[in-house]
């Protein structure tokens, strides 16, 4: 559905995308995660043709940015990370506005636009000036306006940045229908936790290179470099991490601030039954044992750090 | 010393541009080219070598004085707006640094820039002084009143930016005042106001201390003046004026800036607009009034129906139409005044109003007739209207993509398939729309005299087919600007700059009827214009200068379409 190849973008002097491969097939939510400046904008607006690439090449549906521009919007909904409000409109004068744009018959417009008003949940907006909208609403008519020409590809750059707690949760749950409905759509995000509970790919990239780009469970494996366990104990904790750190299927094992034990297990080692199990045989008394998890956060921290060749 | 820091900080963003000194170098380059082309030639008589050398430097001071009323306002327009989008003004003020220092600072800044380009002209006038015919004190009167203006017009664009929310409307206020300032005196004894007036017992009159466009006249040609005295004594009231007028503008500023916000909010354009609305719409609200009436007679609640009223009138569905030329004519703000109309209807009542006073006016010298009888006027006035309407829709145009682009809108008109001729016609068709009612006022005029026998009825002719082919040619070239130039401000100085330079352009090419804003000029005549032999020629001339406009219409329709992808796709 996406493709880059080659794809390079300069600043002047700054390379802001360094030869940046992306395959996105049909039906993906692929999560565009790296730190600020990375050029996630710089990739998002190439592909919604926006800007032209220095070199390379991208396809979207199989056309190209370079000289097929007018047939990919039509088949694109792009959210900029930025972006104003008219004045003066209503929420469905601004949504037939846009609709006109896309060349919606004006007998279809009326139903579309209740179509995607109700998907969104904005009805009871439908008459309120698009200025006075507060923040979470606008992101929720930007997502409106993009689904008026149902599109196959939705580009959204940081949907949800800016947005209280429960505004996100309300995009996450939009955004979990749109998968459903089948759309192909890129999203980047700094909030990674939210992207792992929608996105089965995810690409990381510093810099203007790619880091990493595949399944997110795939990610998480390549960080995963041996599991943690906390336990905390009733009494006698330093002596029991001193025992635990002898122990053969043990990497380390140490107290940490809250006053567990933190016991890092050898790679290749899945079962952590052995260690209540031995904290028990040592007659230690255990009130609370975690399972420490690597999520997205540590691979994207580990990930461009470099620490993965 | 005060705003000390704001100095430092501004000049440093100047002079870290490097269009500052592309700027500067083309300044004095144009001077320098000019200079040597007029420069006398070798082998004429001292006489006439002198002469030459006044003329330089009469036209010279008359192009510094244009250019520095042009350059002032765009360069303060955006001194304080900057910093009030940017939400700047207030870490500023909360750093400790006060109110005058900042308005110090930026007024100290930019007229130290003013100054410098003046101070640059200085080597050149000193080598035109080395030719004889004008005095010393001439140049230091020159010199006096430029420098002057620049103090005024500096110390304008900074307090009206205070005031102002957007650079743009600083920017066209400052525009409109100092063109005034500058018109004022010509406007004042064109209609006897300003004979008469007497400042001293000696007889010297008044006049040479109003605008500085005026004192530069008189500087140089005394004797048109006074017929007493040979150098203007009263050269020094416009500065000392300006300098005073300056101080009180500066520290008026700095007292507002605290509360630069709360003036914005109150005195935004859209409030005032709103707020003429009310007015307008309660003189002239005839038909809800009647329905009132009827319902009331019907027994019915008046207040529904005037409900009803106003909400058929304020659907507002696209229908098949162009969705730019419906953006443009029910949501834009000019369009969005219910009575926009009504105000223009005013404009023209009065307007005509003025005319029959006019008529009924004495005569100034009992053997002179109706000023409204000459033909000259006549043409005056329209080229006048019609250049206004040229540089208003020439500006309006110019406004709406940099608007966008700053307002961050434009980049959602980016993502749509929209294709470019949508984008003009519907733009073009909505300005037009928008000032349809005032293109008429030429006509109008015509019209009328006309059928008073005053002018000739091909006039008529002409006018209306030119008027609509420059208007169109004015949107596109507008749009073309505002397409090119990342912000309205530079979008809008572009525009009135292009206008100047079409204004003087046609007159070096010996091309007088493709003048664009000076189209109506060329095509009234008294009634026995276009007779006789000369009007196959002129009916050539007039048909020329159309074909001319339609010509350049396609090209920039053309330019327009072509960068159209890249103008738009820059729009973040
Ligand atoms: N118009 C521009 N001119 C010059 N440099 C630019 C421009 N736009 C972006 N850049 C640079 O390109 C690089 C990539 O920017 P980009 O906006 O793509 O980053 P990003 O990943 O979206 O960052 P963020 O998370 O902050 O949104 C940055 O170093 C930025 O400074
Ligand atoms: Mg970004």
């Amino acid at each position: 559905m996406i493709e880059t190849r080659y794809l390079t973008k300069t600043y002047g002097k700054l390379t802001a995308l360094k030869e940046l491969n992306l395959t996105i097939d049909q039906g993906d939510i692929y999560g565009f995660i790296g730190p600020n400046g990375a050029g996630k904008t710089t990739t998002i607006r190439i592909l919604a043709t926006l800007l032209r690439p220095t070199s390379g090449q991208a396809f979207v549906c199989g056309l190209s940015v370079n000289g097929q521009a007018r047939e990919i919007r039509r088949k694109i909904g792009y959210v900029p990370d930025e972006f104003g409000t008219y004045e003066d409109m209503t929420v469905t004068e601004y949504l037939e506005f846009f609709g006109a744009l896309y060349g919606i018959p004006p007998k279809e417009r009326k139903t579309v636009i209740q179509g995607v008003l109700d998907l969104t949940d904005l009805n009871f907006k439908e008459h309120a000036q698009v200025d006075s909208l507060s923040r979470g609403m606008r992101q929720r008519l930007a997502l409106s306006r993009v689904l008026l020409h149902d599109p196959q590809v939705l580009l959204l750059d940081e949907p949800a940045s800016g947005l209280d707690p429960r505004a996100r949760i309300e995009i996450r749950e939009l955004l979990k229908e749109l998968r459903n409905m089948g759309k192909t759509i890129l999203i980047s995000s700094h909030i990674l936790s939210e992207l792992r509970e929608l996105c089965n790919k995810v690409g990381i990239i510093e810099q203007g290179s790619l880091l990493f780009s595949g399944p997110l469970s795939e990610a998480i494996a390549r960080v995963r470099k041996g599991d943690v366990v906390r336990v905390r104990l009733r009494e006698g904790s330093e002596g029991a991490a001193a025992l635990l750190a002898e122990h053969d299927f043990v990497n380390a094992a140490q107290l940490d601030e809250e006053g567990f034990v933190e016991v890092r297990l050898r790679e290749q080692i899945d079962d952590y039954t052995f260690v209540p199990e031995f904290l028990v045989s040592k007659g230690y008394k255990i009130l609370e044992l975690r399972e420490e998890d690597v999520d997205l956060e540590d691979a994207f921290m580990k990930l461009t750090r470099g620490q993965v060749s | 010393m005060i705003g000390a820091p704001v100095i430092q900080r501004e000049l440093l963003s100047f002079s870290r541009r490097p269009r500052t000194y592309a700027f500067q170098t083309l300044f004095l380059g144009v001077l320098t080219v000019g200079l040597i082309t007029w420069w006398p030639p070798v082998g004429v008589s001292s006489a006439d070598v002198a002469d030459r050398a006044r003329s330089i430097f009469e036209y010279g001071g008359y192009l510094q004085l244009l250019l520095l009323a042009m350059l002032a306002p765009a360069f303060t327009a955006s001194a304080i707006t900057e910093e009030k989008r940017g939400n700047t003004l207030d870490l500023l003020l909360l750093t400790g640094t006060g109110p005058v220092a900042i308005v110090l600072g930026k007024y100290i800044s930019r007229l130290g820039i003013l100054l410098f380009l003046l101070f640059l002209t200085l080597p050149l006038n000193f080598a035109l002084l080395s030719l004889g015919g004008i005095s010393a004190g001439t140049l230091l009167k020159e010199v006096a009143l430029l420098c002057s203006l620049a103090v005024l017009a500096t110390a304008l664009g900074v307090f009206l930016s205070t005031l102002a929310t957007r650079p743009a409307g600083a920017l066209l206020l400052c525009y409109t005042a100092l063109g005034a300032l500058l018109a004022a005196p010509y406007l004042l004894k064109s209609l006897g106001l300003l004979q008469g007036a007497v400042l001293t017992s000696s007889g010297v009159p008044i006049e040479p201390t109003v605008s500085p466009l005026w004192d530069m006249h008189y500087v140089f040609h005394p004797s048109r003046h006074v017929a007493t005295e040979s150098e203007p004594t009263y050269w020094w009231v416009f500065p000392t004026v300006s300098v005073a007028a300056s101080v009180g503008l500066v520290l008026f500023a700095a007292l507002l800036l605290p509360r630069a916000r709360a003036i914005n909010s109150r005195l935004s354009a859209r409030r005032l607009l709103e707020a003429l609305d009310f007015v307008l719409g309660y003189l002239f609200a005839l038909k809800p009034r009647y329905r009132a009436l009827l319902a009331r007679a019907r027994g019915q609640d008046p207040g529904e129906a005037i409900a009803k009223h106003v909400a058929k009138k304020e659907a507002r569905p696209i229908g098949r139409g162009n969705p730019i030329y419906w953006k443009e004519v029910t949501v834009n703000t000019v369009a969005r005044m219910k009575h926009w109309w009504r105000l223009n209807l005013i404009l023209i009542v009065l307007m005509f109003g003025s005319y029959s006073v006019f008529r009924r006016l004495p005569p100034l010298s009992p053997g002179e007739t109706n000023l409204l009888s000459d033909p000259m006027l006549h043409k005056l006035l329209v080229a006048v209207l019609g250049g206004l309407l040229v540089l208003l829709i020439t500006v309006m145009a110019a406004t709406t993509v940099s608007r966008e682009r700053e307002d961050g809108t434009l980049i959602l008109l980016a993502t749509t398939p929209m294709e470019c001729g949508t984008y003009v016609a519907g733009k073009t068709l909505g300005i037009l729309r928008n000032v349809s009612f005032l293109a008429l006022v030429p006509f109008l005029h015509v019209v009328i005299f006309t059928a008073m026998g005053l002018l000739t009825p091909w006039s008529l002719v002409f006018l209306a087919l030119s008027i609509p082919s420059a208007l169109v040619a004015a949107t596109l070239q507008g749009l073309l600007v505002s397409l090119m130039f990342r912000t309205t401000l530079k979008a809008i100085v572009a525009g009135i700059a292009l206008i100047v330079f079409q204004f003087f352009l046609p007159a070096v090419c010996c091309l007088p009827q493709c003048n664009l804003p000076a189209t109506c000029y060329y095509v009234i005549e008294g009634p026995g214009g276009f007779g006789g032999t000369a009007t196959a020629a002129i009916t050539l001339a007039i048909g020329f200068g159309l074909c001319v406009q339609v010509v350049y219409s396609f090209v920039l329709y053309s330019l327009i379409r072509g960068g159209f992808d890249q103008y738009i796709g820059r729009a973040g």
